[in-house]
Formats: C-alpha cells, sequence, structure tokens
C-alpha cells in the first residue's frame, strides 16, 4: 500500500526500489522543512493579524492564508515534479516490442485521468458558483457554458498529462 | 569501480534489464550501479552475486596496488 501511494504520488513506474526509496526520502525531507517553518510562520501571523484587526479583516486574512499555503504547496509539488524527473525517477522504459502497447496502455491511462479531472473540475466550478449564489445546483450543473468551460479545462489539462507521459517513455535495449 | 558490467557481459546473457528484473530492482539502479555512481545495500549485492554466479569479493573488493 505505502509503495502504490508512493509511486503515484511522485509518478514512479516499475519497481520501487532501494535506490528510488532512498532519493524520495531524500526529496521529502528537503520539501517538509521548509514547509514546515512556512506553514507555523503563515499560521502565526495569520493568527496575529486576525488578533490586531479584528473580525472585519476575517475573511481578507484566510483568503490570504489560504492563497498563502496553496502557493507554497504548489511550490514543493513543483519542486518534486521536477527533482524526480531530474533523477530520472519517473521515467517510464520499455522495449521496443512494448513500445506500442505502452502507447496505447499511456494513451487510455491519460484520458482516463483527464475524465476524472473533468468530472471533479465541473463539480467544482458549479459548487463554486453555486456557493456565489448563481442559482440551484442541478440547474447550473447542466449550463451549456459551465460545461463548454469544463471541457476546455480538462481537455487542456489532458493535452498537457498526455505531454508529459509522452515525455517519460523511453525506449530501452532488451 | 565494482565488476558487474564485467561480470553481467563476460559471464552470463544479462542485459541491464534483465538482471534488474532477476534481482528485482529498476533497470536505471543496475545502470548506476555499474557506472559507481550509487551504493547498494548488502541485501542487493548479495542477489547481484548470485545472479551473475559469483561473491561479493569478485564483485565488489577494490584491490589496493
Amino acid at each position: 500500500m505505502y509503495a502504490k501511494i508512493m509511486k503515484h504520488f511522485y509518478g514512479i513506474t516499475g519497481p520501487l526500489d532501494e535506490y528510488k526509496r532512498g532519493e524520495i526520502n531524500r526529496l521529502g525531507n528537503n520539501v517538509i522543512l521548509p514547509l514546515f517553518f512556512l506553514l507555523l510562520l503563515s499560521t502565526f501571523v495569520a493568527i496575529m493579524t486576525a488578533y490586531a484587526l479584528g473580525p472585519a479583516a476575517a475573511e481578507a486574512i484566510l483568503l490570504s492564508y489560504g492563497g498563502f499555503n496553496l502557493f507554497v504547496l504548489m511550490g514543493a509539488m513543483t519542486y518534486l515534479g521536477v527533482a524526480a524527473a531530474r533523477l530520472h525517477l519517473t521515467d517510464y522504459e520499455v522495449t521496443a516490442a512494448q513500445l506500442p502497447h505502452a502507447r496505447w496502455a499511456l494513451l487510455g491511462r491519460t484520458l482516463l485521468m483527464g475524465l476524472a479531472f473533468t468530472v471533479l473540475f465541473h463539480l467544482l466550478s458549479i459548487f463554486m458558483a453555486w456557493l456565489d449564489g448563481a442559482g440551484s445546483f442541478g440547474q447550473l450543473l447542466g449550463l451549456p457554458a459551465n460545461l463548454k468551460n469544463s471541457l476546455v479545462a480538462g481537455g487542456v489539462w489532458t493535452l498537457l498529462m498526455l505531454g508529459v507521459a509522452w515525455h517519460r517513455l523511453k525506449v530501452i535495449d532488451d | 569501480m565494482n565488476r558487474v558490467r564485467e561480470f553481467r557481459r563476460a559471464y552470463t546473457d544479462y542485459s541491464q534489464l534483465t538482471l534488474a528484473q532477476a534481482v528485482g530492482v529498476a533497470r536505471q539502479t543496475i545502470n548506476l550501479i555499474e557506472n559507481d555512481k550509487y551504493n547498494p545495500t548488502l541485501d542487493l549485492c548479495i542477489k547481484l552475486a548470485h545472479a551473475l554466479g559469483t561473491d561479493l569479493n569478485t564483485l565488489f573488493w577494490e584491490e589496493e596496488n
């Protein structure tokens, strides 16, 4: 289970052997220390600001706090992604004979992930619009403009992921 | 410099990929070991020695000149 989660999180294909395990542990430790202190700092600043400014600034503080943490998290994820790729942990190695099958499998997997992303994106954007009071949830769900937005976002994301996955595919000598 | 590549090529039909599959690691790991860019654990050293039909000393011991 641990191996499955780690492989999925870091985008590792093939066996999670001792080398890859060691590298992802090192990368994880590189990330957790700054992340820990930044989270601690942002929480401290948010509490102090809320205390100083009172309830009137609650919304602005909450949005800033959430936005900052999301930004930091994105930075950490980018570092992990780039570092894992530079260490070739994410390379998907296949022999020339396996290449056609691997390409189809990759395409199928990416399309499935794209579909999941599109559905989640649609539900989330509808939820946000519903929170804003744009209409009832059911009505917003089937609105052509919303559907179009979600399909475009899902399509772009799928193409991007397909490009990344294609780039990771490496043909090696048997 | 260890002698994994030398033994693999001289005494077995293993490619990096098939040797990796035989000892349960990724091909990149075998490549890193052969190029002295990664020090394997004792457990993996023993597996490699078994797979290559030799012993740890022959495979990894460096004689000082």
